[in-house]
């Protein structure tokens, strides 16, 4: 070992020793004086989810079997038999938590090309029609109390200019997704 | 050491990073709707909604048959006994119609039409069935209402009792899948219409339609008529689905003196209901031609002027002309003389329409122009006139130019010439403070 070496080992043991000694006289001196406090500590918690009671059927739609509505998740099964049928509901979707979130992206899917023709699905939240994906959105769902109600709705069109489905029956796999996400 | 010590380093911040991931992740969620929604193609309907007689001869039971969606049921009598034969005409004429309260756009198809007399009166009556109205192939479009109608009609040959005709009428509507309609006409197809001939021609057709479709052809220019075989109307082709089909048609010469004046190439349109019409080809013509109105006559060119333009190195030549006929194109043709010899330096088509020409990029020479004329024959010839220019000296070339130089500001005017900037702007006078200013004189 070098001398350097041992220099420096034995300056970190006084500097240990030091640390040591001051450590123990300060909890020595303060141990005289009482300060008492109580600190409340809040947890913080996200909290979106769809409120199953608020679940409704707009006037005119076709019936739809009972949804499972599972936390975030909705699941519907509905028939449209012919044209100018739709089916049309409405649930809320609620940020008990304790942040503010935002709607981020709206994605839509399960319409191709060849059944927009006579098929169409609209999403509405917040007032606004959503008929495409759409991402780039920021909007507020207050943290609480926030409660925004979106409604889904499938019209088969009636028009008689329109392309009409040559298959007896066409089974649409509907997917909508909401995505929050805090600032 | 060193590197035990970077290792742990790495490894905090991975796990700092982690956590803060995590943490992130935790604060956005989904909302997901899943929906399972069957489309049930439309259970509305094409159908029959109404039969009415409306005109009928010796019918003495059957005046309201039945029927439903997609069919007639027929059970008529007719009196031969009480109307003798003689003069007599038998028939019952019922209107249908025929209403696709559907999305859907149908074709109407050969329908089912089965009528019979019964086993003691087969031998001694024909029944002639005849459906107007409506054309095999025809389209039907949604919310569409057809109305056309059945005769029946029967030709006993002799005097009986009632003659008893039953049977059914059963519509054949079908939804065309996707499909096409092509048709083509060998190429090279000639044919001589010369002296009241009728020419004959070949088409062939495919119809890659799931249904069977009806078409027709006809000629694209009024001149000439596609016929059948005796000259009269063409009519209706009936092609099944998916069959490729060779047809006969024919065309005659309209023209009231017999005579055009050229060969004539005709293009063929095919139309069907329902599709949009098409070109399929087309067949040439031999036709009379009358020697005396056969335009050999060119167009006649005069006036070819030329005007210098303001414009340095530019020029504008005009011209005017006739013919007979349609003027299909002027050529101008720009020659330079260069000491005492001729060479062509442009060469330019404008339409028969036009009758002048804008020439830039005119160096310093002398040039001459000739305009040629075609028309729509074939008939060409040059003007008569030559027109020619002299660019003015100094446009062209920089050789003329002379450099004054200003020491001071000098208000200058010039007289007796013209001068150019370096812009080639004309100018006259000024004032100048720059020292070493060109001008062009």
């Amino acid at each position: 070992m070098s001398k350097t070496n041992q220099a420096q080992v034995v300056l970190t043991s006084i500097f240990g020793v030091i640390i040591i000694v001051m450590s123990v006289g300060f909890a020595t001196l303060t141990s005289q004086l009482n300060i008492n406090g109580n600190v409340a500590v809040k947890s913080s918690n996200y909290n979106v989810y769809l409120d199953d009671t608020s679940y409704q059927i707009a006037a005119g739609s076709q019936p739809i079997e009972p949804p499972t509505i599972l936390g975030t998740t909705i699941t519907y099964n509905a028939t449209l038999n012919q044209p100018g049928e739709f089916i049309e509901f409405s649930i809320n979707v609620l940020n008990q938590g304790t942040m503010d979130t935002y709607l981020k992206a709206i994605t839509l899917g399960g319409i191709t090309d060849s059944y927009k023709d006579y098929i169409s699905y609209v999403i509405t939240y917040n007032s606004v029609e959503y008929t495409e994906t759409t991402t780039d959105l920021n909007v507020l769902l207050s943290k609480d109390t926030g409660l925004e109600t979106i409604t889904i709705k499938v019209v088969y069109s009636s028009s008689l200019d329109e392309v009409m489905p040559t298959e007896d029956e066409i089974e649409l796999n509907l997917i909508c997704v909401l995505d929050y996400a805090t600032q | 050491m060193k590197k035990k010590s970077h290792l742990i380093i790495s490894i905090l911040v991975v796990i700092i990073f982690s956590i803060f991931t995590v943490g992130y992740a935790a604060l956005s969620s989904d909302l997901n709707f899943f929906g399972n929604v069957l489309i049930m193609r439309s259970t509305k309907e094409i159908k029959i909604t109404a039969v009415t007689l409306i005109d009928s001869k010796n019918l003495v039971s059957g005046q309201i048959p039945t029927f439903s969606n997609t069919q007639i049921d027929f059970d008529l009598s007719f009196n031969s006994d009480v109307n003798p034969k003689k003069d007599q005409t038998y028939y019952a004429e019922y209107q249908v119609t025929l209403l696709n309260e559907t999305y859907y756009s149908y074709t109407y198809d050969t329908p089912t039409f089965n009528l019979q007399t019964d086993a003691s009166h087969q031998s001694t009556v024909s029944i002639t069935k005849t459906v107007s109205g409506i054309n095999v192939g025809d389209t039907i479009a949604p919310g569409a209402q057809v109305i056309y109608t059945i005769k029946i009609e029967i030709d006993p040959t002799k005097n009986d009792a009632p003659y008893p005709v039953t049977g059914s009428y059963i519509t054949n509507l079908t939804i065309p899948t996707t499909g096409q309609l092509v048709g083509s006409i060998p190429a090279g197809s000639t044919g001589d219409v010369t002296n009241n001939q009728i020419a004959s021609f070949t088409a062939t057709v495919i119809n890659s339609f799931a249904s069977a479709r009806t078409f027709t052809l006809e000629s694209t220019k009024t001149d000439f008529s596609v016929t059948n075989s005796t000259g009269g109307a063409i009519g209706n082709f009936t092609i099944s689905a998916g069959e490729t089909k060779t047809v006969t048609f024919y065309v005659k010469n309209n023209i009231p003196s017999g005579y055009v004046t050229s060969p004539q190439n005709l293009p063929i349109r095919m139309t069907s209901s329902g599709l949009s019409n098409q070109i399929i080809g087309s067949v040439n013509l031999i036709v009379p031609i009358d020697p005396n109105l056969v335009d050999t006559d060119p167009p006649v060119i005069s006036n070819v002027t030329i005007t210098q333009s303001t414009t340095p190195y530019n020029a504008t030549l005009t011209w005017a002309a006739t013919d007979d006929n349609t003027i299909s194109s002027f050529t101008i043709i720009t020659y330079k003389e260069t000491s005492g010899s001729f060479s062509e330096v442009s060469r330019t088509t404008t339409a028969g329409t036009a009758r002048s020409y804008n020439l830039s990029g005119l160096s310093e020479s002398t040039y001459y122009f000739t305009v040629f004329g075609t028309d729509s024959l074939g008939n060409t010839a040059s003007s008569t006139d030559i027109a020619n220019a002299t660019t003015l000296p100094g446009f062209a070339t920089c050789s003329s130019n002379i450099t004054f130089d200003w020491y001071a500001s000098v208000t200058f005017s010039i007289s007796n010439m013209t001068a150019y900037d370096s812009n080639n702007q004309n100018i006259t006078n000024g004032t100048t403070t720059l020292l070493n200013q060109s001008f062009f004189i």
